[in-house]
């Protein structure tokens, strides 16, 4: 080996356990911090802790309740998607491809707007005699709660989706094609291939509506999540609540290595170096009006939004005012989760590699990587806190670091799943080609390994990006003074009632997930552009 | 393109990075942590930062965080503080926090107006909120106007058209504690197992109790004065009754707002000063103009586009007594409410 291919692949190594110790400290090691203490708990309180992580049986129920409330948005989440991603992995030529990658950046509407939103569609019926009595009905309990759970998580879902049916290796749809009809080949090849992508999905939405009390809460529904808040609150105790959400884990676990199980398991699929659909595709009526339904529906999750909040905010004065007056706010946010999703795109890369290796010790980065999906967005701040408020760390705790902190504590996590199935799914046959005619390591590094991760590189950061502009639940608790973000603003003013206002900002928010999403898609059609001519035809 | 990327990461996260670490400022400053709602603490902060050269930096609690967010933050942070004044929409939590050791005594030459302080001058009370029923007027004539809490549980009345927000959380749950403190445990928790089992509509917060009837999906609920003053000042068709305002009856609940400094915080000069403008009459005055109080400890009359009937009775019960009695409301009214 030549002196400079020993020193990158130093530097390689070096950079790798930079990136895993980074991981560890910041994701983990708060979690750890609230585990060690729950631990500490335990042996000096004893019972009265470990009773509260065995549920009695009313909150059992309740649990219970909750999973299937997940479980069921999760279902019906990764049914439409399936639905409208059918009909979008279509679109695979510009400018249509560029809409598709602005789904995933959607998520940055936090569900409460969408809530809020959908209340506002109910409080227009209500106006019509006719649908009063429906609109009451739906103002409350499972069913709101549930299609508004749905709407909020549907572009991940989706996203995840075009991702997955995007990987399917085109040669393999075209067998499928010649010998079965559309729909038998869909469901008989193309799905089972982008089973993983898709069960990574569902587990994503499973697990973000797992731990949010407050849209349930504003459907009138009691979540297992209230009932830990509830006890926090109550007695502003980190390890009672910490016992409490136990539970979570012993659902959101299983979830999460189920996934990972199948995951693991599935047939490596080359990525698509062509274009899978060179002649149309001929779908059968019911499942072709399956896949406008779909899309209809995901037209909905953006028109009713956006309708409802251009209506809303009133005049383009009023939206101009409402910029001007979050001026700091906007340009906080902004620097602050796109920091966010560009640091955890080398801690995913370090720790996803870790996840594919058949041994023993991927099992425990597993456990690291999902342990810190299922704590309470408050919790991960208060051990935020118990770490880094310490003497001679002052310059660090009082700085705009801490939500950054924060932030990648709970997404990262998001960012090395979607960067694993990314991974795995890259082909070895360019990868071995690579090896064979690379000039040197970083030459192979630049040219192949690094652009056939692109797609997953945006996924994860639109992914971590857009999930970092609506948290709220850890950033308030270590937001340096006299600092704010534009999602915490929104629920300033969401309490005030100054519906305009409100209106206003959120449409900002919209307005720059929409101009990242694009920048985004522009982004990758330019890649596109460099790397499709060379591998054109290549399985 | 990759190779652009990456360039583009890896510079962002080196420039990012050392710019984030802020620098301690030269110039005096006071941090501030409240739970009073952005839209009124903040130009009230903005004043005092003006006419005193005093930078105030800021941290809000949200309605989301039902208004223990900061609260669980200055526990956490008790031990290296950031904060130097916590200003805290309500009491039960200030009481709270003088009992975790987080508080530290002051007492401001201005708190010899103050109706409600705390005798070890950990905090002082000042101005008010009070627990106000709102109305929707196109929905329920004058006559039918909900005038005491028992009439949640009237049965000619049908509960679901009544809402209230979460009895574990904020104000809410200080009106409870209230109710506990007053009324006894038993018969208190024999009022909300009713209140539940009636079906009256429980709601996520005081703000979803104003929007729900704003819209008309409740005739009547149970909120904060504040929220009923923004509702009123927008022109909707609603109206606020205090309740249990007749000779025998409970009487309405004044929740004072509370300001304390902060143990161990790191501007304590900068901090008295802050307490004492906010005690001032100055501030009393602006926050009856912008109708975040609508009761004055000075016998100010609130001004402004919200001006409600004024309260005749109030609720016989000491602030201490509500804060004692939480702890066991909290506890009945999970078990009755999460399940």
């Amino acid at each position: 080996m030549k002196t400079s291919e020993k020193r990158f692949a130093r530097w390689g190594s070096l950079f790798h356990i930079l990136g895993l110790t980074a991981f560890l400290v910041i994701v983990f090691l708060p979690v750890f911090s609230l585990l060690a203490e729950a631990g500490l708990a335990l042996v000096s309180r004893g019972p009265e802790v470990l009773s509260l992580a065995v549920p009695s049986a009313e909150r059992m129920t309740l649990l219970l309740r909750s999973g299937l409330f997940s479980a069921a948005t999760a279902g019906a989440a990764g049914l439409i998607a399936i639905c409208a991603g059918s009909l979008l992995w279509r679109f695979q030529r510009k400018p249509l491809t560029y809409v598709r990658w602005l789904l995933l950046v959607l998520i940055v509407i936090p569900p409460y707007v969408h809530a809020l939103s959908w209340m506002a569609v109910g409080d227009l019926l209500s106006d019509f005699s006719l649908w009063r009595q429906l609109s009451q009905e739906l103002a409350r309990g499972w069913i709101p709660a549930w299609w508004v759970q749905t709407m909020a998580h549907l572009p991940i879902a989706v996203g995840l989706t075009l991702v997955g049916l995007d990987t399917v290796d085109p040669s393999l749809v075209d067998a499928a094609r010649a010998h079965r009809s559309e729909i038998q080949g869909f469901l008989r090849v193309v799905l089972p291939l982008s089973v993983p992508t898709l069960l990574a999905g569902n587990s994503f939405v499973f697990l973000l509506v797992l731990l949010d009390y407050s849209v349930p809460a504003l459907f009138q529904v009691t979540s297992y999540p209230l009932a830990v808040f509830a006890e926090f609150s109550a007695t502003h105790d980190s390890v009672r609540a910490t016992a409490m959400a136990v539970p979570f884990l012993v659902i959101g676990l299983p979830v999460l290595v189920g996934a990972q199980r199948v995951i693991r398991k599935a047939t490596l699929n080359p990525r698509r170096h062509r274009d899978t659909w060179t002649s149309p595709a001929a779908w059968p009526p019911w499942f072709s009006l399956l896949q406008w339904l779909g899309l209809l529906v995901l037209g909905l999750h953006l028109l009713v939004p956006l309708g409802s909040l251009t209506l809303l905010t009133g005049s383009i004065g009023a939206f101009g005012a409402s910029i001007r007056s979050a001026g700091s706010e906007v340009a906080f946010s902004a620097g602050l989760c796109g920091a966010t999703a560009l640091l955890s795109l080398p801690l995913g890369l370090a720790v996803a590699r870790h996840l594919g290796r058949r041994t023993r010790r991927s099992g425990l980065w597993w456990a690291l990587v999902t342990i810190p999906l299922v704590i309470p967005a408050p919790l991960t701040g208060i051990g935020l806190i118990a770490l880094w408020n310490r003497s001679g760390l002052g310059l660090v705790y009082s700085s705009d670091l801490m939500p950054l902190l924060a932030m990648l504590a709970r997404f990262a996590p998001f960012a090395v799943l979607a960067l694993y199935v990314e991974l795995e799914r890259q082909g070895p046959g360019l990868l071995d080609a690579a090896r064979v005619f690379q000039k040197s390591s970083a030459h192979g590094l630049l040219r192949i390994r690094l652009p056939l991760l692109a797609p997953g590189v945006f996924a994860a950061a639109a992914l971590v990006g857009g999930l970092s502009a609506g948290e709220v639940g850890s950033t308030l608790l270590v937001l340096p003074p006299g600092r704010s973000t534009l999602a915490l603003r929104i629920y300033d003013y969401l309490h005030y009632g100054a519906s305009e206002t409100v209106a206003g900002l959120a449409l900002t928010l919209f307005l720059l997930a929409f101009s990242t999403g694009l920048l985004a898609s522009l982004a990758l059609g330019a890649r596109s552009r460099r790397v499709r001519p060379a591998t054109r035809g290549t399985t | 393109m990759a190779s652009r990327i990456f360039t583009v990461l890896a510079a962002s996260s080196v420039v990012f990075l050392p710019i984030s670490c802020s620098r301690r400022s030269t110039t005096a400053e006071v941090v501030v942590y409240t739970s009073v709602d952005r839209p009124y603490s903040e130009p009230v902060l903005k004043r005092f930062q003006e006419g005193t050269g005093i930078r105030v930096k800021a941290v809000y609690d949200l309605e989301a965080a039902k208004t223990t967010g900061l609260v669980n933050r200055l526990i956490a942070e008790k031990e290296h503080p950031q904060a130097d004044v916590f200003w805290n929409g309500e009491f039960v939590q200030t009481l709270l926090l003088k009992e975790e050791g987080v508080l530290s005594p002051y007492a401001s030459p201005e708190e010899e107006d103050a109706t409600f302080r705390d005798p070890e001058s950990f905090w002082t009370g000042f101005g008010g909120r009070a627990r106000v029923f709102l109305v929707n007027t196109e929905l329920l004539a004058e006559d039918d106007f909900p005038s005491s809490v028992f009439d949640l549980l009237d049965p000619r009345r049908s509960p679901e058209t009544f809402g209230v927000a979460h009895p574990l959380f904020g104000t809410t749950a200080t009106h409870a504690a209230a109710l506990y403190a007053l009324m006894g445990p038993d018969e208190a928790r024999s009022f909300f197992s009713a209140l539940r089992q009636r079906g009256v509509q429980i709601l996520e917060g005081n703000a979803a109790v104003r929007d729900a009837v704003v819209h008309g999906r409740i005739e009547a609920g149970l909120t904060d004065t504040d929220d009923a003053c923004g509702a009123i000042r927008r022109g909707e068709k609603v109206a606020a009754v205090f309740p249990d305002q007749e000779d025998g009856e409970l009487g309405t609940l004044v929740i004072p707002n509370t300001v304390a400094v902060i143990r161990g915080g790191s501007n304590p000069e900068e901090a008295k000063k802050l307490v004492d403008f906010l005690l001032s009459t100055d501030t009393e005055e602006a926050l009856l103009e912008s109708g975040w109080f609508q009761i004055s400890t000075r016998g100010l009359a609130p001004s402004s586009g919200c001006v409600l009937p004024p309260v005749s009775r109030t609720m016989q019960v000491e602030l201490p007594q509500v804060f004692q009695a939480l702890d066991l409301a909290r506890r009945d009214l999970a078990e009755i409410f999460v399940r």
